[in-house]
């Protein structure tokens, strides 16, 4: 939760900032953020790289547990899709990207704002936020009313971190391991996926 | 174009990775420098926000259009989790299944 704010007060810092004209024009160069962006990707290639826990994790992985994270994939893109019929300014492909954020709103949304734009990139870090916000705080009546994976593939992504403790709380302790594989694979996927949905033109 | 980029940064810094991934301190500084590059992303991101009147004007919009996309993205998973669990009831519990191999 501390770091979630952190996170938020440098985009609201970002936001004060400019709007009381305090900061030089070159800040506001899309080449600057485009470049920065590169330098993400790269980074978070090279934490993929040398993660040993990753490969361990691969070695885990058996048919029915590879299915939870295949499930949020598959219903948050789906999901998302489905209502982009309901507004108009946004169409499927971007719905899409935005739902394959899986709760991960800081990486998601500055990949989605580099590529298709800061408006864009706005929907994904508020729809993220809320995706991780409604976890924690419906926790108790998710997991009453769509059963033990509930709290586990609404988190998403962040099922590994900011929302494990939900998951502890109100689907068991023999479900950490579980929220913690779906979430670690979907997070690898969020840099991958976003660019790959978006690459259709 | 610039998505080719993105992408192909990545893929070169999982090949990087991979490559010295022996070597501790590189884990560790790719994450401190995650850490900073989201800051410094976000931080633009909100720079550009404050600068762009119309997204400040629509802000309620793009809030609308983020809650709908939330719901959407949490109800396909959560039917489709369901859905899971019905299927296969309890059984989802990856301890059991290890000692299996």
């Amino acid at each position: 939760m501390k770091s979630s704010l952190i996170i938020l007060s440098f985009f609201a810092a970002g936001i004060f900032f400019s709007m009381a004209d305090f900061l030089p024009a070159w800040l506001l160069d899309e080449k600057l953020s485009s470049y920065a962006l590169y330098l993400l990707m790269f980074i978070v290639g090279v934490g993929v790289g040398s993660d040993k826990a990753i490969v361990g994790i691969w070695r885990q992985l058996n048919f029915r547990i590879i299915l939870i994270p295949l499930v949020v994939i598959l219903g948050s893109l789906g999901g998302a899709g489905l209502l982009s019929y309901f507004i108009h300014q946004i169409n499927l492909q971007e719905a899409m990207a935005v739902g394959a954020g899986f709760g991960y709103y800081s990486l998601s949304a500055v990949i989605i704002a580099g590529i298709k734009g800061q408006e864009l990139g706005v929907v994904a870090l508020l729809a993220n936020i809320i995706r991780e916000v409604i976890t924690l705080v419906m926790a108790p009546l998710l997991v009453r009313f769509f059963g033990k994976l509930a709290v586990i593939v609404s988190g998403g992504a962040t099922a590994m971190d900011t929302t494990l403790p939900v998951v502890v709380k109100f689907s068991g302790k023999e479900m950490a391991v579980v929220a913690i594989f779906s979430g670690i694979v979907l997070s690898l996927l969020v840099p991958l996926l976003v660019p790959f949905i978006l690459s259709f033109s | 174009m610039d998505i080719l980029f993105v992408i192909g940064f990545f893929l070169v810094g999982i090949f990087l990775g991979r490559l010295f991934h022996t070597r501790h301190r590189v884990k560790l500084a790719s994450e401190k420098g995650m850490m900073w590059a989201v800051y410094l992303l976000l931080f633009l991101l909100g720079v550009s926000v404050g600068n762009n009147p119309q997204i400040v004007e629509n802000f309620h919009t793009l809030g609308w259009q983020a809650f709908l996309l939330s719901l959407g993205s949490l109800g396909g998973s959560l039917v489709l989790g369901k859905l899971l669990m019905v299927l296969y009831g309890t059984r989802m519990d990856l301890k059991k299944r290890t000692h299996e191999k």
